[in-house]
């Protein structure tokens, strides 16, 4: 996979709640891309958030259904850097109204 | 499903569900409706719908957040004092024996609750955490007072200091998504600081607090409806859209809450009571709940959600039975309160319906 590719998987999952990507919002931090395996490093916008859990099995659904089989998928909560609203794309920006 | 999906421990909520069921069982004997059943706990509708339920399912919410063991703790103290309190029911000798045992235990998921925002805070300490962690500390306290022996309505103004600082602490964190508008922090930091001071005032003087704690709740509601990401988030589509219409038309009701306790400040029974606490627990807490729902549910079980337009109907019905009971309580006309307050827990109940439904379409689809 390549990086594009792996940032378009992970493009298609949104945070409900906002209605935009986890990579629009900045939440992606890393990755390690190697033939036969993928490794993905996101933050979170906040610790009390519940969501951590869920969106890091969608993002591995996500990577796994575009990697196809064979592929050693892994996805990281890391707490490094913290999320600040700089990190969000003009796209994300211009939807929220900035 | 993930590692931490995997590790929560789902089923402690089960007991907060039960709560839950025998709060409307509660609630319908105490609009009035005659029920062959329940007359025995028909006063524990308050502490069954706060820290059996919401108590239950909010510590949850957090302890998953956290991700430890020991979080768990809370959710479990908050769901088992429920279901002692409702064993203490059954038996007129042993009651005040079991009461105290319940809140105890509501005490200790108070205590619990706080543990886990010390340790959210320690990691983050910003200012819309400290406001959920100032929610916590209220729901301690509110329990406290049923520890204490104190009526049922003293632990209020506690238990709405905890859900309004809940929710509104999680609005603001929200809130970062957006530009940052001048003034708005202070003005909303303004309202939290009226709120903490409504809790504590009712202790001494409570329709001073009644007019606080209205203030505030005005205050912040009409911040909430110019200020919140639903204003942008509800010109979006399906779920995105769903929850952002639940939130905007909750901020209505909070607005009224505030307004009815403005005027109707000290009232401690009666309809114009009942107007006051229903427009805030049923208007503004539920439609949060309706909202956050499809969101919250995968997030602790791993389960999808697959959302449709009908997902509306139960909100659509909460809203205009809500109107029918506050325009009851309002005007003094026990049988709009009547069914209104009924086809308040219908909705309710058709909420649960639809989610389970929506939860099963989910991981057929996600099976398949």
């Amino acid at each position: 996979m390549s990086e594009s590719e792996i940032l378009a998987a992970l493009g298609t999952v949104l945070d409900p709640e906002v209605g935009i990507d986890i990579v629009n919002l900045g939440l992606i931090v890393g990755m390690d891309v190697n033939p036969d395996s993928v490794g993905v490093r996101m933050i979170m916008t906040s610790v009390a958030c519940p969501m951590h859990g869920h969106l890091i099995s969608q993002a591995e659904a996500a990577l796994r259904k575009a990697a196809g089989p064979g592929v050693e998928v892994v996805v990281e909560v890391v707490t490094e850097p913290v999320w600040t609203p700089e990190r969000m794309s003009d796209e994300a920006r211009k939807k929220l109204g900035w | 499903m993930s590692q931490q999906e995997k590790q929560n421990p789902i089923f402690l909520v089960i007991p907060g569900l039960v709560s839950l069921v025998f709060a409307l069982v509660a609630g319908l004997i105490r609009l009035p409706w005659e029920l062959p059943f329940g007359n025995n706990f028909a006063l524990l509708h308050g502490p069954l719908m706060v820290s059996g339920f919401l108590g239950t399912v909010i510590a949850a919410e957090r302890a998953s957040a956290l991700g430890r063991v020991w979080a768990w703790l809370a959710v479990a103290a908050n769901g088992s004092g429920a279901l002692v309190m409702l064993a203490g029911s059954t038996s007129p000798i042993a009651q005040q024996f079991f009461l105290q045992a319940g809140a105890s235990l509501f005490v200790l998921g108070g205590i619990g609750l706080v543990g886990i925002f010390a340790a959210i805070l320690r990691r983050e300490p910003t200012f819309f955490n400290a406001i959920m962690g100032l929610g916590a500390v209220a729901y301690l306290f509110g329990n406290l007072m049923l520890l204490a022996g104190q009526s049922i309505p003293s632990a209020v103004p506690f238990w709405s200091v905890f859900l309004v600082s809940t929710i509104a602490g999680e609005r603001l964190e929200l809130n970062r998504f957006l530009r940052p508008r001048r003034g708005t922090g202070a003005v909303f930091g303004l309202a939290v600081v009226l709120l903490a001071a409504g809790g504590v005032i009712s202790v001494f003087d409570r329709p001073v607090a009644d007019r606080v704690m209205g203030f505030s709740f005005f205050v912040l509601g009409a911040w909430l409806i110019m200020n919140d990401i639903a204003r942008r988030t509800v010109r979006m589509s399906g779920v995105t859209r769903y929850t952002a219409i639940c939130l905007l038309s909750g901020y209505v009701w909070l607005v009224v809450s505030g307004l009815s306790l403005l005027t109707n400040p000290g009232e401690l029974a009666g309809l114009r009571y009942d107007l006051i606490l229903h427009t805030l627990y049923v208007g503004f807490v539920l439609t949060m709940i309706f909202g956050h729902a499809p969101i919250i549910v995968p997030a602790l079980t791993g389960r999808a959600v697959d959302y449709r337009g009908h997902f509306y109907l139960p909100l659509i019905l909460l809203h205009t039975s809500l109107l029918l009971r506050a325009g009851g309580d309002h005007f003094l006309l026990l049988t709009a309160r009547r069914w209104g307050g009924l086809l308040n827990e219908v909705a309710l109940l058709l909420f649960l319906g639809v989610m389970v439904a929506a939860v099963r379409r989910g991981n057929r689809e996600s099976a398949a």
